[in-house]
């Protein structure tokens, strides 16, 4: 599953529920950018709400001084689309007077199974390139999960970014707690600004982990975002789909078995046009729904089905398939490589309804490939 | 670690529930002992004549030989399932479990450690070792029994190249699916090592994924020369686009590692035999010679 990643305003709710700083602000729609004027003080900052970075270079963030600035640049702001998203919101913020920026996260550490809290004394976008020069000016802490953020961690972290603990530990204990509570897979505030009023969190991403979200029953109901249209009707359909470049459907069971068959394709002289990926126990409902899914697609030109039948039996794989191939509307080539589970009952149903069907995957490959090779 | 498996004596943790009624039922007739099972509020019924009981406590006091649990327990409730297993003193807990949040997959773990169980898992289908132990639910025909320790991030690869092993008279001493998910229990690295030491291992085969650095440190055990025994990988993923980028911070953690191409090299680099496709395998192995 692709985790969600909140806008900026709402990790920086997330924040603030959790007691950490943030500049005053409001959220502009799109739809409504005329009757958001009147509340804004000036002068102000314009942030164009985009799950992506890069947003400044983009020209999605701009300071303006007065309601005719604050209009036009709505409207210019509004009209861009940033790292393939559209801008259907814009924040307004104070202007904040920074004595200095820092950087601090925390996130899931696969590597080592704990979590890493990372802090440098200089925050702003070019942090990875600050980390590569420099790697001695970002501190890195493995924080174990059952103990939590331990004083001396506060210790270490104050000194690295020379900041008195009383004034920082409230702040990384509030965030951990937001990080922990929010089920958070990453939280990043770049930057933290040192102001004349304390710490605030200017900048705020914050990545869900979409395993936890039955427990988060407000983060649930955000609209998806960070998939193409394809996408998302794959996932209405229930199916689990990512778009490629190529011209191959692919259709596997199980994700390791989807990528090696995609590569696979490729190594054949083929490019897949998808990952889709029918989970366990697929039925042939999901099946048929899969095939025609890919056939309703322009750009692909034939499809290779690669199916190992454990819990996904191959008879109602290759029931899916016929019932799919009776609907469709065009001829692409079908080719099916099918074993395991209900195998026999599988390749009979696939060739009295005149469907080749290979237990080869290689052979499999070959053909598909060759197949729409012949066909441009 | 202490073992995988052999002399498991089993509980299954969400017995009543589909999938671990249907997965009982099935461990039970390749030959997995299974003792007992646990759904709370349903102690006394039977499942696949298998006696249940309301908590991890009460079966093991039944059945004190128990030492290993299935859990099948849906996600909600994973967590607080197998932390009772772990306080029960179970040496390893294999978690079939999928959704499970990463926090709630962190705090088992290192429970786990400080308890000294091991947990396999979440999200995984778990260890097969033929002839007649199974703990998961892997289609057991797809295995046969043989000298090659099979290790995999990804559940249907493993049952692929179980298969393609199996066709070519190859078969498995063990096959472990560790899981998919970001952080698991046990690791490539840690599963190798346990290979390493089995005088029932000949050869490895792991079979790895975009993401993460599990595949690096498999490569290092090599290069170190921790694992001696012959070493062949798969990395599925090599024209997948590259994953979401966690942020900055993502890149600065983990610079460099977790693309295909780089954990192929690496892993060429430390003298491990890379399949370019996960069919090819069998033919490696042949070559290298073991196990014939």
């Amino acid at each position: 599953m692709v985790p969600t990643r909140l806008f900026e305003f709402e990790s920086k709710v997330l924040l603030q529920e959790h007691g950490i700083p943030i500049p005053k602000g409001m959220v502009i729609d799109r739809g409504l950018p005329q009757s958001a004027l009147p509340s804004l003080s000036f002068p102000c900052i314009l942030k164009a709400q985009v799950p992506v970075g890069g947003r400044g270079k983009a020209g999605g963030i701009v300071r303006v001084n007065n309601p005719e600035e604050a209009k036009r640049e709505l409207q210019r702001i509004f009209s861009l689309t940033i790292g393939g998203f559209p801008v259907t919101s814009v924040l307004a913020e104070e202007v904040v007077e920074t004595e200095k920026e820092l950087y601090l996260s925390l996130l899931v550490d696969r590597g080592e199974r704990r979590y890493a809290l990372m802090a440098g004394s200089h925050g702003g976008v070019d942090i990875e390139q600050t980390a590569r020069e420099k790697p001695g000016s970002i501190l890195r802490i493995g924080i174990q999960p059952l103990g939590g953020v331990s004083a001396s961690d506060i210790r270490a972290l104050a000194s690295h970014l020379r900041l008195n603990e009383e004034a920082l530990e409230p702040l990384v204990r509030a965030l951990y707690a937001c990080f922990t509570e929010e089920d958070a897979e990453l939280l990043e505030i770049n930057p933290l600004a040192i102001t004349g009023k304390g710490l605030i969190a200017l900048d705020a991403k914050i990545v869900i982990d979409d395993n936890a979200l039955f427990r988060h029953p407000s983060l649930r109901r955000l609209p998806p975002r960070g998939k193409s249209p394809e996408e998302l009707a794959a996932e209405k359909a229930g199916l689990n789909y990512v778009s490629l470049d190529g011209n191959i459907g692919i259709v596997g069971n199980g994700a390791g078995l989807t990528m090696a068959t995609m590569d696979l394709i490729k190594e054949k002289g083929g490019d897949a046009a998808n990952f889709l990926d029918l989970g366990a126990g697929a039925r042939s409902e999901r099946m048929e729904e899969a095939v025609l899914f890919l056939s309703r697609n322009e750009r692909v030109r034939g499809i290779l089905v690669n199916v190992f039948g454990g819990m996904t039996r191959c008879d109602e794989v290759a029931n899916g398939i016929v019932a799919a191939i009776s609907q469709r509307r065009d001829a692409k080539p079908i080719v099916v490589r099918l074993i395991g589970t209900n195998q026999e009952l599988g390749e009979e149903i696939l060739r009295d309804a005149g469907i080749e069907v290979y237990d080869d995957p290689q052979r499999a490959a070959r053909k598909i490939v060759s197949l729409v090779a012949g066909q441009l | 670690m202490t073992f995988l498996g052999r002399g498991a004596e089993v509980l299954v943790q969400g017995i009543t529930g589909r999938e671990g009624a249907f997965h009982a039922g099935l461990m039970k007739e390749y030959g997995t002992i299974i003792r007992a099972g646990v759904t709370p509020g349903k102690g006394g019924s039977e499942v696949e004549g298998i006696p249940v009981f309301n908590s991890v406590r009460e079966a093991t006091a039944s059945f004190p030989t128990v030492n290993t649990s299935v859990v099948f327990v849906p996600a909600p409730r994973c967590k607080e399932a197998v932390l009772e297993s772990i306080e029960g003193g179970l040496e390893c807990i294999v978690v079939i479990t999928e959704g499970v949040p990463q926090r709630d997959a962190l705090w088992i773990i290192h429970s786990a450690q400080r308890e000294g169980s091991t947990v396999i898992g979440p999200n995984c289908p778990g260890v097969i070792m033929p002839p007649r132990t199974k703990l998961g639910i892997m289609p057991s025909g797809a295995f046969s029994m043989g000298r090659i320790g099979l290790i995999s991030r990804s559940g249907t690869l493993t049952y692929e190249v179980g298969d393609a092993l199996r066709r070519r008279g190859l078969g498995v001493s063990m096959a472990v699916g560790i899981g998919g998910d970001p952080v698991v229990g046990t690791t490539l690295s840690e599963v190798a090592r346990l290979m390493q030491s089995d005088p029932l291992t000949d050869a490895i085969v792991a079979l790895g994924e975009i993401g993460g650095d599990m595949e690096e440190r498999l490569a290092a055990d090599v290069k170190e020369g921790i694992l001696t025994k012959p070493v062949v990988s798969f990395i599925a993923g090599q024209t997948a686009p590259s994953g979401k980028k966690m942020g900055h911070a993502g890149a600065i953690l983990q610079s460099g590692a977790n693309t295909a191409q780089g954990k192929v090299k690496v892993l060429e680099d430390a003298g491990v035999s890379n399949a370019r496709n996960p069919w090819e395998i069998p033919d490696i192995l042949l070559k290298i010679g073991k196990n014939v």
